[in-house]
């Protein structure tokens, strides 16, 4: 008997144990709520930041490669962002970007230099002129912009707001010293084994030659007038101008006219790479010595008139020397073309190309003016 | 007036010598119009080193022109490949071609290819005129990987032309428009040996000119 009265008498007990337990699993839930909502938070932020750094980055490539000044880009890029993000809404907020006209370090857009890419640590170096390839954007939403978010359950704890932001830096590689054997064996990188002297080149870049050609950017067709881009022939006409251009083995050194038909048509392999080391790269005094034959084959006439239009990398020689099977040439650069007419027959005969803007996603940054229109993929570096 | 007659002497002298010439080449291109070329023979001869034959390698394209190409009209004798209608290793083909469109063209009857380390090849051009046509053809052809074809002509095209003689020809033209467009450093040397003129069946002329077109 005396046992059962103990009994009743612990059953009051419970209450006040009962009431602890229940506040600590209402400040459970509310801190459970409070930081999912902060998560949403954070990855709408995130997210605003990485929409905002790669539209400024595309903005900034883009103008770039208009030869607009790095002024007039940047101010160009700096829009893009802050209307990109101002779309990206978090919790019904449209964020601002501050303009950062100093483009200071820790600004909400910055330019830079990104040279250390699959490094997520490390950070762009501040520049304001047409070297930078990378911007950084910080989205705020705390104090200093857009105003901290309003905690909901949590401010029965005491706690009102929540101040938070998030970066990200988009970039892309300006400067490739070389290539390498692409991540899915089936990819092939969009490179033409033919070379063109540097001096040509040039003269090219400098005015000299016809503009018979343009490029449709919207039809991606090639139709006949000018467009302001001037051409080259890649094709020698006269005894002189065979040692202005070259094919070269990019592989193995019994190359055939299949495989350059093969590269042609459809890009240069990991097998092809697997010949010169798995890269096709300038070395460390900036040259690449590779055997080859001058001039061009007309056997390959119908795979170029395939790929007439498509972007694509071929290499610049500054020499070229010996005779017969043993002609090397003396790679320094790579640059980015588009053939815009083939014509074997005849003579003289055309294989007529213009510069072009090249994307290649296996590529070797360099940190010295080794290409030209070569570029990678924008990337979010972190 | 020493000096004055000093000079109407060489002002007689100039005098003599101008009109010396004149009636030189007066003779000249009375002689040339009384006996007009109809026809052109060039001599040629090629050294390769290492040809490919898995590259096609060395391509070269040779042009002769009745009248420098002034009209737009040549021929093209192409070696150790075709390009018409489409790309064929090896072999031998003449083209005639009209303001740069194709009129006529001929294969050789092998499209053996050049293989050998070294070898040396020598054939002949022939441009002719006659009944308001002109005609390029090659022959002999002498090569050790395409082979040995002596008969004359082994290929040929003509066009038909305006023209009543080769007057207008210049050997120079067929030595800047030939060009080794593909792998010029497998040969060693492409000379335009000798080149011969002829009215009919006359010749008038056979003139040595030894130019290596690779050294040009």
């Amino acid at each position: 008997m005396r046992k059962q009265l103990k009994m009743c008498n612990r059953t009051g007990g419970i209450v006040p144990l009962g009431a602890l337990f229940l506040v600590i699993m209402v400040v459970a839930v509310v801190f459970a709520v409070e930081i999912g909502r902060i998560g949403i938070i954070q990855s709408e932020l995130q997210r605003a930041a990485d929409a905002g750094a790669l539209s400024a980055c595309w903005e900034l490539a883009s103008k770039f490669n208009k030869a607009q000044p790095a002024s007039q880009a940047m101010a160009s890029a700096r829009l893009a962002a802050q209307n990109v993000v101002s779309k990206n809404v978090v919790r019904s907020v449209e964020p601002a970007l501050d303009a950062n006209l100093g483009n200071l370090s820790d600004g909400d857009i910055t330019f830079g230099k990104f040279n250390e890419f699959g490094d997520p640590a490390a950070m762009i170096d501040p520049v304001t002129t047409n070297e930078a390839n990378a911007v950084q954007v910080w989205v705020h939403m705390d104090d200093v912009r857009n105003g901290s978010c309003e905690l909901g359950l949590a401010k029965l704890l005491g706690f009102t707001t929540f101040g938070t932001k998030a970066t990200a830096t988009a970039a892309w590689v300006r400067e490739i010293r070389g290539f390498k054997t692409p991540s899915v064996a089936t990819q092939t990188l969009p490179i033409l084994p033919f070379a063109i002297k540097k001096t040509e080149w040039d003269k090219l870049i400098n005015g000299t030659g016809p503009d018979n050609w343009t490029w449709n950017t919207t039809t991606k067709t090639v139709s006949s007038g000018g467009d302001g881009i001037k051409e080259i022939n890649m094709f020698p006409g006269t005894v002189g101008a065979s040692g202005n251009f070259g094919t070269i083995d990019i592989g193995s050194s019994n190359n055939s006219t299949n495989d350059l038909k093969r590269q042609i048509s459809q890009g240069v392999s990991g097998n092809d790479l697997s010949y010169l080391g798995g890269k096709f790269e300038l070395g460390s005094n900036g040259t690449l010595s590779l055997n080859g034959d001058t001039g061009i084959s007309a056997a390959i006439g119908a795979e170029l008139s395939q790929v007439i239009g498509k972007p694509c990398v071929v290499s610049l020689f500054t020499t070229v020397s010996g005779n017969g099977n043993n002609a090397y040439y003396t790679i320094t650069k790579f640059v980015g073309i588009r053939i815009v007419e083939v014509k074997l027959t005849g003579n003289p005969k055309r294989i007529m190309v213009q510069p072009a803007i090249v994307t290649v996603n296996a590529v070797i940054p360099s940190t010295t003016e080794t290409s030209e229109q070569v570029y990678s993929p924008i990337v979010l570096v972190n | 007036m020493k000096t004055n007659k000093f000079i109407s002497v060489q002002n007689l002298a100039a005098a003599i010598v101008g009109a010396v010439c004149f009636v030189c080449s007066a003779g000249a291109l009375a002689a040339q119009q009384a006996s007009s070329v109809t026809r052109v023979e060039e001599d040629w001869e090629m050294e390769v080193i290492s040809a490919s034959d898995d590259l096609t390698a060395p391509q070269i394209v040779m042009e002769m022109s009745p009248d420098n190409s002034q009209s737009g009209n040549y021929f093209t004798f192409e070696i150790n490949h075709s390009t018409l209608p489409e790309f064929s290793n090896g072999g031998l083909q003449v083209h005639s071609w009209i303001n740069d469109e194709s009129h006529d063209f001929q294969n050789s009857p092998t499209d053996r290819t050049l293989e050998r380390v070294r070898e040396t090849i020598r054939w002949t051009h022939v441009l002719e005129v006659q009944d308001g046509s002109v005609e390029f053809s090659v022959g002999p052809f002498a090569s050790t990987s395409i082979g040995n074809f002596q008969n004359e002509p082994l290929l040929s095209a003509s066009m038909p032309t305006s023209q009543s003689d080769l007057s207008s020809y210049s050997p120079q033209h067929s030595v800047d428009k030939t060009t080794v467009p593909y792998a010029q450093n497998r040969v060693r040397a492409l000379r335009l040996k000798s080149v011969r003129f002829y009215s009919g069946s006359s010749e008038l002329e056979n003139r040595v000119v030894n130019i290596d077109v690779l050294a040009q």
